[in-house]
């Protein structure tokens, strides 16, 4: 495992910073499936990336903004976090930025070059529309008086992937949308996994140590 | 999100042992199917095995009653955590 200097600070921002770091609000102008905008704010650009952004009942992460629009990941209902976009927040909504958004999407690559501390992205992940092995929330778990968490991500290949694929390493971050967001880990896979054909399923976890 | 709770009779905590018996908890995606759900806990790149040295967990409780079955049938153990003596 080797937790890149990006999600070095990401953790220590997720752990201590999210209750002291500003956030904003206001009222959005326009909304879409992944985006909300104000016309009115002066943002910084990418100010906001990985923070959690809420909206008439909704909870997105913001995957990048401009000064006046923040492109999200998804709409998320808060009683069922990583499940399907819940319904898109009126255009007029209030919203507020505020806290990091934590680290529990897993994404899948074929490119088995060593880790470096200095990456950003993970080379080469597969974001095949459609596909089973695209980034996916992971499962968490933990065990009482461990100094570590696990994250597990169960993939399946479907018609849609390009087949056959070895994977070899995978990486850890704060969006569900593929190729965007904060790495926090990448990991080369102890074995490589080569998945076939359609219903290959390939199940990878990450132990982090807090 | 689906939680799992394992009653963990030999812990691990990255590999090395953790003393007495420990509860394990995941939160598995709602976006996983019955599938991935199963092979998320019980594949030996899973939840189990990264949390413990033990073949199976004493017990087992979930707010996902089938996936609670599955696994207590998997793993031949009980629902429920065992009263407190």
């Amino acid at each position: 495992m080797a937790k890149v200097n990006v999600g070095q600070d990401k953790q220590a921002r997720v752990l201590a910073g999210t209750g002291t770091i500003a956030g904003t609000s206001g009222t959005a102008t326009s909304t879409t499936a992944t985006s909300l905008t104000n016309t009115g704010a002066s943002w910084t650009t990418n100010a906001w990336a990985g923070r959690y952004i809420f909206a008439a009942n909704r909870v997105g992460v913001v995957v990048s903004n401009t000064g006046t629009a923040a492109t999200i990941d998804l709409w998320r209902d808060p009683a069922t976090p990583t499940g399907a976009a819940g319904s898109t927040p009126g255009g007029t909504s209030t919203y507020i930025i505020f806290g990091e958004a934590p680290v529990l999407y897993m994404a899948l690559t074929a490119n088995s070059s060593a880790t470096v501390a200095t990456d950003t992205t993970l080379t080469g992940e597969i974001t095949t529309a459609s596909g089973g092995l695209i980034r996916q929330a992971a499962a968490y778990a933990h065990t009482t008086s461990a100094t570590t968490y696990t994250l597990t991500g169960s993939y399946t290949a479907n018609g849609s992937d390009s087949l056959p694929v070895t994977i070899a390493k995978i990486g850890t971050f704060d969006t569900l949308t593929g190729a965007t967001g904060i790495l926090l880990h990448e990991t080369l896979l102890s074995a490589t996994a080569t998945l076939s054909a359609s219903g290959d399923a390939l199940t990878v976890t990450q132990t982090v140590t807090m | 999100m689906p939680v799992v709770r394992f009653g963990n009779p030999a812990a691990l905590d990255a590999g090395q042992p953790l003393a007495g018996e420990q509860v394990t908890t995941a939160h598995l995606p709602e976006s996983y199917s019955d599938t991935q759900l199963f092979n998320a806990v019980t594949d030996p790149q899973g939840v189990w095995r990264a949390h413990s040295d033990a073949s199976a967990p004493a017990w087992i409780e979930s707010d996902d009653l089938h996936l609670a079955q599955q696994l207590s049938e998997h793993y031949a153990c009980p629902i429920g955590r065992p009263e407190e003596s």
